[in-house]
C-alpha cells in the first residue's frame, strides 16, 4: 500500500477524512489496483470484527457481583499454598537448587574418595588382582581343621 | 463510540494540531491513585474498581461469547486476576487498557479450553454416531440463518487468534470499542504514529489470515 493511503487509512476507515483527503483517496484508488484491493479487504475485515460489539449500552452482571468476586478470591487464596508448589517460578528455583546440591555433593564425594576404596566388580578385575600379601595365621588354620574333624567324626546320616 | 469514554474520562490530549501526542503519566491520574490504594491492600479501593469496571468487563465478555453465564464466570475470573496481579501494574498504560487486555485474554483462554474439551468429547464418538448427529434434525436446524451469525463470530474469533495479543487488543479497541487513534495513543502510552503503524500491520495480518482461512475452508467464509 502506498504511503499516502497508509497515512490516512485510519481516518478513512473512521469516515473522518477531510474533503481534500477523500479526493486524494479517490484519485489514487482509481489508478492503483493494489491499494484498492488491499483497502477493500481491510474494510471487509474491519466490518467483520465489529460482530463482536456488545449490544448497545453496558450490560450489568447480576446483583451481588462484588461478593461473588471476593468468594472466588478467597477460594484462590486457600488453594494458593498448593499453587505455590506448582508455580513455574518456584519449580525452576527448586530444580536449580537441586542441581546445585547434586554438584556440591558430587564434588565433596570426589574429593574425599580414594582409589583404594574402589572395589573391583568385573571378573577380569578380580582375577587380575594380586593375591593378598598377608599370610593366614597358622593358629586359625589349625583351629579350622579341628572343627572340621569334629564335624566329620560326629556326622550322622 | 460505545464504552469507555462515557464513564471513564481520558486524560486531556496535549500537542499541537492533533499531531503526535505526549505521554500520559498514569500515576498522577485519579485511577492511578486508586491503583496505588489497591496495591497498598485497601479492600475498599478494590471494591471501587470492581464497581466501576464490572459493567464494562461484563459487556466486553458478552460481546465476544454471547452467553450471560459464561460472561459472569469469566468476569469474576478477570477481577480475581486483577486483585492478585495489580501489584505488577506499572502505570505504562491506563488501568482500563490493562483490564481490557486481561479480559480479552481470559475470553481467549476460555475459548481455547472449550475447544480442547469439545475435541475430547467428539473423540469419544464413533464414526457412525458422528454421521447420525450430522444428519439429525438438530444439525439441519443448525444450518439456519441464526447460525450464520454464529459462524461469522467463530470466523472472527479464529481470525483474531492469528495475530499477536497486542495486535488483537488494538484492533478490538479500535473496531469494537470504537476508539480513535488519538484515544488509543492516550490509553496505551504510545504515540499516534506508532498506533497507526501497528494498526496497519495488524490489519495486513488479518487480511492475510482471512485469505488463508478462506482458502482452507471456502464455504465457511461469512
Amino acid at each position: 500500500m502506498h504511503d499516502n493511503i497508509r497515512e490516512h487509512l485510519e481516518s478513512y476507515l473512521e469516515g473522518k477524512c477531510t474533503g481534500a483527503q477523500t479526493e486524494m483517496f479517490q484519485n489514487h484508488l482509481a489508478g492503483c489496483r493494489d491499494c484498492r484491493s488491499l483497502l477493500e479487504e481491510m474494510v471487509e475485515t474491519s466490518r467483520l470484527v465489529q460482530v463482536l460489539k456488545p449490544p448497545a449500552g453496558d450490560l450489568e452482571p447480576a446483583p451481588g457481583f462484588y461478593g461473588r468476586v471476593m468468594n472466588r478470591i478467597e477460594a484462590r487464596r486457600r488453594a494458593s499454598f498448593w499453587d505455590f508448589l506448582l508455580d513455574p517460578v518456584f519449580g525452576k528455583r527448586l530444580v536449580l537448587a537441586s542441581l546445585a546440591l547434586v554438584v556440591i555433593l558430587g564434588s565433596y564425594m570426589a574429593a574425599t574418595s580414594t582409589d583404594t576404596d574402589q572395589i573391583a566388580t568385573a571378573p577380569e578385575a578380580i582375577l587380575g588382582a594380586p593375591h593378598s600379601a598377608e599370610p593366614v595365621p597358622s593358629e586359625d588354620v589349625d583351629q579350622a581343621r579341628d572343627v572340621i574333624l569334629v564335624q566329620l567324626a560326629t556326622y550322622r546320616e | 463510540m460505545n464504552g469507555f469514554s462515557g464513564t471513564l474520562p481520558f486524560p486531556a490530549v496535549t500537542g499541537k494540531g492533533g499531531a503526535v501526542r505526549t505521554k500520559v503519566d498514569y500515576r498522577r491520574t485519579e485511577e492511578g491513585e486508586l491503583v496505588r490504594r489497591v496495591q497498598a491492600k485497601d479492600e475498599m479501593a478494590f471494591r471501587e474498581i470492581v464497581e466501576r469496571y464490572q459493567a464494562k468487563v461484563f459487556s466486553i465478555i458478552y460481546g465476544i461469547l454471547r452467553n450471560r453465564n459464561d460472561a459472569e464466570d469469566i468476569a469474576q475470573q478477570v477481577f480475581a486476576k486483577i486483585y492478585f496481579s495489580i501489584g505488577s501494574f506499572d502505570f505504562r498504560s491506563s488501568l482500563l487498557t490493562w483490564i481490557y487486555k486481561i479480559t480479552v485474554n481470559e475470553c481467549y483462554d476460555y475459548l481455547r479450553k472449550r475447544r480442547v474439551r469439545k475435541l475430547v468429547y467428539e473423540s469419544d464418538f464413533s464414526e457412525e454416531d458422528s454421521l447420525r448427529m450430522e444428519n439429525s434434525e438438530a444439525a439441519v436446524e443448525q444450518a439456519s440463518a441464526i447460525d450464520e451469525d454464529l459462524a461469522r463470530r467463530d470466523f472472527v474469533l479464529k481470525l483474531l487468534t492469528k495475530v499477536s495479543e497486542e495486535d488483537r487488543n488494538l484492533i478490538l479497541l479500535k473496531e469494537v470499542e470504537g476508539h480513535s487513534v488519538e484515544e488509543l495513543a492516550a490509553m496505551t502510552g504510545m504515540n499516534e504514529n506508532t498506533i497507526k503503524v501497528k494498526l496497519f500491520r495488524a490489519r495486513q495480518k488479518l487480511v492475510k489470515a482471512a485469505q488463508r482461512l478462506t482458502r482452507r475452508a471456502p464455504a465457511k467464509r461469512p
